[in-house]
């Protein structure tokens, strides 16, 4: 390959914030490397990039190299700070790491990147509830974060805490109303919570994200379990029980249909499928 | 009326020397302005304001695929009547307001702010025009090539006052102001940014302008909010 190349490769993946780590620092140490100084000022773009990817693949001798090269260039730089941070991450002195972050905020406090940092490293240590309680601070700041929106509703799941990942992910769906993964995931919240309302609502989400891509499977299965629940509540109406039971049985027709398509006609397989639906939803009527 | 003939000097002697005045001018403010503009205009609040409305405004065009309850709790949020937060930064900055009106002219800082400003923008531009408008004030430099009418004269022969002269003739003053005018783009090209670039923010007057337009998003997007009628799309947005 020529370096020209594998330049425009890594070009694209800068800018399409791809990771690539492995191929990335493959690509460097096989091609880019001896023709470094060809790249002119994107030498350093470059090395940023390595840098990081080395440390995702563990490589620290690459990735000492690069941070060498851009720290004599450019110190006192913010975004060298960030790499250093990454390399005390690496070598698990979390606490270094933390000191140098906060260094890092207290000189522009208007940067994202480092605050976002410290919430990973926290995280990295297993400090869970320090990291939501930092990024609900970030949050706060910096609202239409949807990346840190996402982070923070992992985090929350981790808890258990579903009511407040349930809001987080709203806020996802308020920026992209039209991402059927974000309504299935919201459902999939409120099915875990439990109850009869949180329910009916999460069939309603499940049914929105399968409006949305006929195609999304995992949402089918989830109309058929949330209605299902709903039909067998006591607190369902008679019409509502009515309604909710058809469309328990139409989504079970259409995974039905969605496997023999998939699998030709194998009936002894669809037997069994059918047969374990019945025994998940009584399982989740009994519990 | 035969043709003027330009002395060839002229070029040497008055554009080129002119040109290059001009551009040292320049790169001089640039650095005077790195000199002296060194803090950051853009501070937390500012961030927060404004991705505030962004998020005001997703809420807005797409509250309605949440529930109930979850829009009303994001409602309330921003405009709550004594914690909202919509509430909460116009008190603010009403406040604000009043103590900047006030203390405009006495706060020494912003009287220096402004003079600095002055010294940067206005200064250095009149002390090379008056340098040109004395050393080549009564010179005709060059020419445009094409027929203008006689009210252009009064803005492209200033200091030549000769009534018979052609429209077309530029005296060096006014070529030096089309020069000076027309240079922004150049520098740009030459040193990778435009001194106004800088200097806009950081007058007061541009700050307060900043203010009012982000409080007045502010407002109307408050209004907007209050008087938003929710409803869930998802209640009857599915049928087999």
């Amino acid at each position: 390959m020529h370096w020209s190349e594998a330049r425009d490769i890594i070009r694209k993946w800068r800018e399409e914030n791809a990771r690539n780590s492995i191929e990335l620092v493959e690509l460097w140490e096989d091609i880019l490397k001896p023709k470094a100084y060809k790249l002119g000022d994107e030498h350093y773009l470059v090395l940023e990039q390595v840098c990081t990817a080395a440390f995702d693949c563990n490589r620290l001798d690459v990735a000492t190299d690069c941070l060498q090269v851009l720290s004599s260039k450019f110190p006192g730089s913010v975004r060298i700070a960030l790499l250093q941070v990454l390399h005390l991450e690496a070598l698990e002195r979390y606490d270094d790491a933390l000191n140098l972050v906060d260094s890092i905020i207290k000189r522009d406090e208007t940067n994202a990147a480092p605050r976002k940092r410290r919430v990973a490293i926290l995280k990295a240590q297993g400090k869970t509830v320090e990291a939501i309680k930092d990024l609900s601070e970030y949050l706060k700041v910096f609202m239409v974060d949807q990346e840190a929106w996402q982070e923070l509703c992992e985090l929350y799941l981790c808890e258990q805490e579903y009511g407040k990942a349930a809001f987080c992910m709203e806020e996802l769906l308020l920026h992209n109303p039209h991402n059927h993964l974000y309504h299935q995931r919201l459902a999939e919240i409120k099915y875990t919570q439990g109850g009869f309302e949180n329910m009916d609502i999460a069939r309603l989400y499940f049914c929105q994200s399968y409006k949305l891509n006929p195609k999304n499977i995992r949402s089918l299965y989830g109309i058929f379990l949330s209605s299902a629940n709903v039909a067998a509540s006591q607190k369902c109406t008679s019409s509502k029980k009515k309604e909710a039971n058809q469309l328990s049985v139409w989504a079970l027709k259409q995974i039905n249909e969605r496997y023999r398509d998939a699998r030709g006609k194998n009936d002894e397989a669809l037997d069994s499928l059918e047969n374990n639906l019945g025994l998940l939803h009584l399982n989740s009527t009994t519990s | 009326m035969t043709e003027l003939l330009l002395d060839s000097n002229i070029r040497i002697f008055v554009n080129f020397s002119m040109a290059l005045t001009i551009f040292l001018i320049r790169i001089l403010r640039v650095y005077m302005i790195k000199l002296f503009f060194q803090e950051e205009f853009i501070d937390l609040r500012n961030i927060q304001c404004i991705q505030a409305l962004q998020r005001a405004e997703a809420l807005l065009n797409n509250g309605h695929v949440l529930i109930r309850r979850s829009f009303i709790s994001r409602k309330l949020f921003f405009c709550h009547e004594s914690r909202g937060f919509f509430t909460i930064y116009e008190a603010k900055n009403t406040k604000n307001e009043e103590e900047s009106m006030s203390s405009f002219f006495k706060d020494l800082g912003a009287l220096a702010e402004y003079c600095r400003n002055n010294l940067v923008s206005v200064v250095p531009p009149i002390l090379a025009g008056t340098w040109v408008h004395f050393t080549f004030g009564d010179l005709i430099c060059t020419k445009i090539p094409f027929f203008i009418t006689q009210q252009f004269k009064a803005i492209l022969q200033a200091g030549v006052d000769v009534r018979d002269l052609d429209a077309y003739w530029v005296s060096s003053s006014s070529w030096y102001f089309i020069n000076h005018f027309s240079s922004s783009s150049i520098s740009r090209i030459f040193l990778g940014c435009d001194e106004n670039d800088h200097i806009e923010p950081s007058s007061p007057r541009a700050v307060a302008a900043l203010f009012k337009e982000t409080k007045e998003k502010v407002l109307s997007m408050r209004e907007n909010l209050e008087i938003y009628k929710h409803k869930w799309s998802l209640l009857n947005g599915f049928e087999d």
